[in-house]
């Protein structure tokens, strides 16, 4: 069994579950043109449905306070059992990894270093997360706060600038869409930037005091960074409107349309400083996670010591995960919100009920003894 | 591309398989040897040019042949 120690607290893991939803601004392209003008009620009604889904996580975290999601799962299903959930949690952490890894190879791509291969730049951030993992959770979420703050100031900032491009009628008539496409919206919304935070389930007993106002620090922090989430889409519904769903970023569009009396253009490459800032955040807490998820469950002693070995997995899991990047957004729309509320919300809601069934037999045949 | 990816394999063999076995922690060794494959043969397979598909690509075909997914765009 891994041992954790308490090395972050709550404020750090708070500024984390922020920064990592809102480092999902990239992939607002999943639902926005599904969604359409209507994306910004999805966004608000998926927060809803997260905060009723999401009380098994933090009973969870409640009742086991110093075990991780994987100890939790070996605990409740037993030792087979538990390696066989585990290792479907284990899966969707990689898989997780690596698609977040080639979104932000294909973003750097396609905006800022247009001639430098992917497989370049990927290479570096794989060792820089890689290092990040060998120094521990409270060097991949030290700077969350930092990030956070930036990331919220540029948001603003803007928003803004762009003030005068914006035209609000975009956002009529209010849902006129299929009530599927807007539940199809509210679920991609729910699972990809809300859902992930199952990854904390694997750090909380490395948080101190974790087992006292858990709840109010996945709330607030969850609501922290879907409100930056909940701008975005405010920001490019009211500057494209219906166009919005022809672009891959749509928020980098917008942002390309602002210039303040020919001085100040160009802004853009603020949101592109933000994305990489949030995104290389995610991706090294992912990676962080990933390989003491790999420890767990093959019982390697020092998580450290594969820190490198598992961002070269997460690197070529990059290139194979989805060749083609209209299956990979097909796929998102599509099949991963039915898959993704299965691994996020279904599995550990059924870890806590088995949890909760064995302790009343349990005490049931204690007072029967 | 596979001269690039066996010039890394072998430095992290170096970096971090190599430490365990110089320890005498055979059993962790294998363990991250046998990681260290996950990622070596689906690398080779797929620098040369051998389609690969990852267990998420194949639950995806599985879930749109069962019809289980939402509607697509269109």
């Amino acid at each position: 069994m891994l041992k954790q120690s308490r090395t972050i607290s709550k404020m750090q893991m708070l500024f984390s579950i922020a920064c990592f939803i809102q480092a999902s601004m990239l992939l607002t392209s999943f639902f926005t043109p599904v969604g359409g003008s209507s994306s910004w009620l999805a966004v608000i009604s998926s927060y809803l449905v997260f905060a009723v889904f999401t009380i098994p996580l933090i009973m969870l975290i409640k009742n086991f306070p110093d075990k991780n999601l994987f100890q939790i799962n070996a605990i409740v299903f037993g030792k087979v059992g538990g390696k066989i959930v585990s290792a479907i949690y284990l899966i969707f952490f990689w898989t997780l990894s690596s698609l977040n890894t080639k979104d932000i190879g294909v973003f750097l791509q396609q905006t800022v270093m247009t001639k430098t291969p992917t497989y370049v730049t990927i290479f570096f951030l794989m060792f820089l997360c890689a290092w990040a993992t060998r120094k521990g959770l409270s060097v991949v979420t030290r700077y969350a706060s930092f990030f956070f703050g930036v990331s919220m100031i540029i948001m603003i900032f803007s928003f803004i600038f762009s003030y005068n491009l914006m035209d609000f009628s975009y956002f009529l008539p209010i849902l006129d869409i299929e009530p599927i496409r807007f539940i199809q919206t509210t679920n991609v919304s729910l699972n990809i930037p809300l859902g992930e935070i199952i990854f904390f389930l694997m750090i909380h007993p490395e948080v101190r005091d974790i087992n006292k106002n858990s709840g109010k620090v996945v709330y607030i922090g969850s609501f922290m960074g879907m409100l930056n989430i909940l701008l975005v889409v405010i920001h490019d519904t009211a500057i494209l409107g219906e166009a919005g769903k022809l672009f891959t970023i749509p928020t980098f569009e917008t942002l390309r349309m602002i210039s303040i009396g020919d001085v100040l253009s160009r802004v853009e490459i603020l949101f592109a400083i933000m994305l990489m800032l949030l995104l290389f955040f995610k991706i090294s807490f992912m990676v962080y996670v990933t390989t003491i998820s790999i420890a767990e469950i093959l019982e390697i002693k020092d998580y450290r010591r594969i820190a490198f070995i598992t961002a070269a997995l997460v690197y070529i899991g990059s290139y194979i995960q989805f060749n083609d990047s209209y299956i990979h957004a097909e796929f998102g729309i599509t099949v991963a919100p039915l898959i993704w509320t299965f691994i996020e919300f279904f599995l550990p809601f059924l870890t806590l009920m088995i949890f909760i069934v064995k302790q009343k037999y349990k005490k049931g045949s204690e007072q029967t003894a | 591309m596979i001269f690039y990816a066996s010039v890394i394999f072998l430095l992290i063999i170096l970096v971090e398989i190599v430490p365990f076995f110089k320890e005498k922690n055979k059993k962790d060794g294998i363990k991250a040897s046998i990681v260290l494959l996950f990622a070596m043969i689906p690398a080779y397979l797929f620098f040369s040019n051998i389609k690969v598909y990852s267990p998420m690509y194949l639950m995806y075909e599985l879930f749109m042949w069962l019809g289980w997914h939402y509607p697509a765009l269109g």
